[in-house]
């Protein structure tokens, strides 16, 4: 080697150097700490909600992510599978372990934010069918465990939650009918899972025989709400190339059937939201107060139920708006 | 006197012969809306960048159909964002079931993996909410890794050529099987908001090593019995993963 060719590699190793013994320096100066080695500041928790539930039943986690240290760690702002910013792993004496993996991958960009010490980032997402199919697809325990892996750390300093325990029992073959493997069965499962989708049309009809069959089953409710959301919102139809307009009297017809308390908080909002949306087309702006009263009641100042209402109000401006509750929309 | 061999010793003599013609290619369908662009040539050192010459460099060979380029975009005023019911809607009304290209693959007896991609001029959903300038793709169908779309309303992608050819080659990355712990810093699987430098148009040596040499089931999208994404031979599964848990696989 070239004494100049040592002299410019000397050079470069020393600012390397210097960065190296600066860095440190100005990242304390912000007060924001990387999350890695001194992630055990943060600490994860999973709640499944009921912990008895009905083959074909859809299951929806809540993860929540706590600054539990003094200074402050940049995380992930959406914590989803589907980000891969969180991992969901089951396991049963009937299944080997494996990881929840979402229908859609997303890339995201600017995904993290700084979190202050004691703040939280809550998200709740669907669990119960993704790329492999159901994912508690036979009676049995079931055992999840949610998992957050920090930026930069080392794969050992990942962070697991508690696990949560989840036992499913086939009531009367009903969820049975929809795990038959069958592509409507797969339709089904998907129309439950977005709550929308025009061309699951033989999925839409599976779940309608359901309805008529097992009204009482719990699967009915999620099946109920499904199609009232659906048809609460306008639909993109690119199988066939058309918008399908909102169509919210039958949406509601939809809503008024579903047994509101049998269903996650979550889903209760989400219906209240979409009810008062509805009712505001339908210029009646009394009944859409009260649909958004009891969505706020339900959400009792919870910030990750934040996301829901900005929705809402982006569909619906004068959700935002409590005065023009009052007036007629259109 | 010429006796000639029986036909199971011609069968057994013409097998590696074929097999060694045995060409596999992967053919992108790519569909685009109206108002958007398809990913822009970009040029590194003189040299032009495709999304063929991308992955040729890597030893794929991708033929890019274009194939259906006006479909008319679905505009709902108040919501901005396309949902994932959507995009699945898309898929079944505009994809074909099977493909053929012409260009990299113009034996009869290759083997074609069929890859659907779609650039839709609207932004993308993430959990049931439009949230604008935040995801720029998607990749789903993934029991097979066989479909994606780019979001075209996305500034980064509408005005950045590079970054849009970059994104593309990235979520077809994702069809073959490649994660973001697949990147090197700089290379294509790395996230751009974890770039350590100037992104380079290129593939990193893991992931390089994973398109030429593991098995077919666990690397090319849509091939019949394919592995899930995130399942992996072992040879995938012992690089260093720290952002993804990985299931091993046989690859069979």
């Amino acid at each position: 080697m070239h004494l100049d060719s040592i002299a410019r590699l000397s050079r470069k190793v020393f600012l390397v150097c210097v960065i190296a013994l600066l860095f440190p320096a100005v990242w304390s100066n912000d007060g924001l700490a990387q999350e890695g080695p001194g992630s055990a500041t943060l600490e994860l928790t999973l709640d499944m909600g009921e912990s008895a539930l009905s083959l074909g039943e859809p299951v929806y986690a809540t993860v929540r992510l706590v600054n539990a240290g003094t200074k402050a760690v940049e995380v992930f702002k959406l914590l989803d599978p589907q980000t891969g910013a969180i991992q969901i792993e089951v396991s049963s004496s009937n299944r080997p372990r494996f990881v929840f993996l979402p229908l859609f991958y997303a890339d995201a960009v600017h995904p993290r934010i700084a979190l202050a010490p004691g703040e939280a980032v809550v998200a709740i997402f669907p669990v119960f069918y993704g790329a492999l199919g159901w994912t508690f697809d036979r009676p049995g325990t079931y055992r999840v465990t949610a998992e957050y892996r920090p930026q930069g750390a080392p794969q050992q300093d990942r962070i697991r939650s508690p696990a949560a325990s989840v036992t499913v029992a086939d009531e009367h073959g009903v969820g049975a009918s929809l795990l038959t493997g069958s592509s409507a069965g797969e339709e089904a499962a998907k129309f439950l899972l977005w709550q929308r989708g025009d061309q699951l049309q033989a999925g839409q009809a599976l779940l309608t025989g359901l309805l008529t069959q097992h009204p009482e089953s719990p699967l009915a409710d999620y099946a109920l709400l499904a199609f009232g959301r659906n048809l609460s919102r306008s639909f993109r139809n690119y199988a066939v190339g058309k918008i399908r307009e909102a169509d919210c009297e039958p949406a509601l017809s939809y809503f008024q059937r579903v047994r509101s308390d049998r269903l996650p908080v979550f889903l209760q909002i989400q219906q209240g939201l979409d009810e008062a949306r509805c009712l505001i087309r339908l210029s009646r702006p009394a009944e859409a107060r009260a649909s958004m009263e009891r969505a706020e009641r339900l959400r009792a100042g919870r910030p990750e139920f934040a996301l829901l209402f900005q929705q809402a109000i982006r569909l619906e401006p004068a959700l935002g708006r409590n005065s023009d509750i009052h007036t007629p929309h259109r | 006197m010429f006796t000639p061999p029986p036909l199971r010793v011609l069968v057994s003599m013409a097998i590696p012969v074929f097999a060694g013609l045995l060409v596999s290619c992967v053919s992108l369908e790519f569909d685009r809306m109206t108002g958007t662009t398809f990913p822009p040539q970009h040029t590194v050192n003189g040299q032009p960048v495709t999304l063929e010459s991308i992955f040729d460099d890597a030893g794929i060979k991708l033929t890019v159909e274009q194939d259906d380029t006006g479909i008319q975009p679905l505009n709902i005023a108040e919501d901005e964002c396309i949902s994932d019911a959507e995009l699945s809607a898309l898929e079944n009304g505009h994809r074909h079931l099977s493909l053929f290209p012409t260009a990299a693959c113009p034996f009869d007896f290759c083997n074609t993996y069929h890859l659907y991609g779609a650039v839709v001029n609207h932004y993308g959903e993430v959990l049931d909410v439009c949230l604008p300038e935040f995801i720029l793709g998607k990749m789903w169908q993934g029991h097979t890794r066989s479909a994606f779309a780019i979001f075209y309303r996305m500034n980064s992608i509408q005005s950045g050529g590079p970054e849009y050819l970059r994104t593309t080659a990235h979520e077809i990355g994702h069809a073959f099987n490649l994660h973001h712990s697949d990147g090197d810093g700089t290379s294509l699987m790395t996230q751009s908001d974890d770039l350590t430098g100037d992104p380079v148009y290129r593939f990193s040596e893991q992931s390089r090593e994973h398109l030429a040499n593991h098995p077919g089931q666990c690397k090319f999208p849509g091939a019949i019995g394919a592995a899930p994404f995130t399942w992996v031979s072992n040879d995938h599964a012992v690089w260093v993963h720290p952002l993804e848990e990985l299931t091993i696989t046989d690859c069979q």
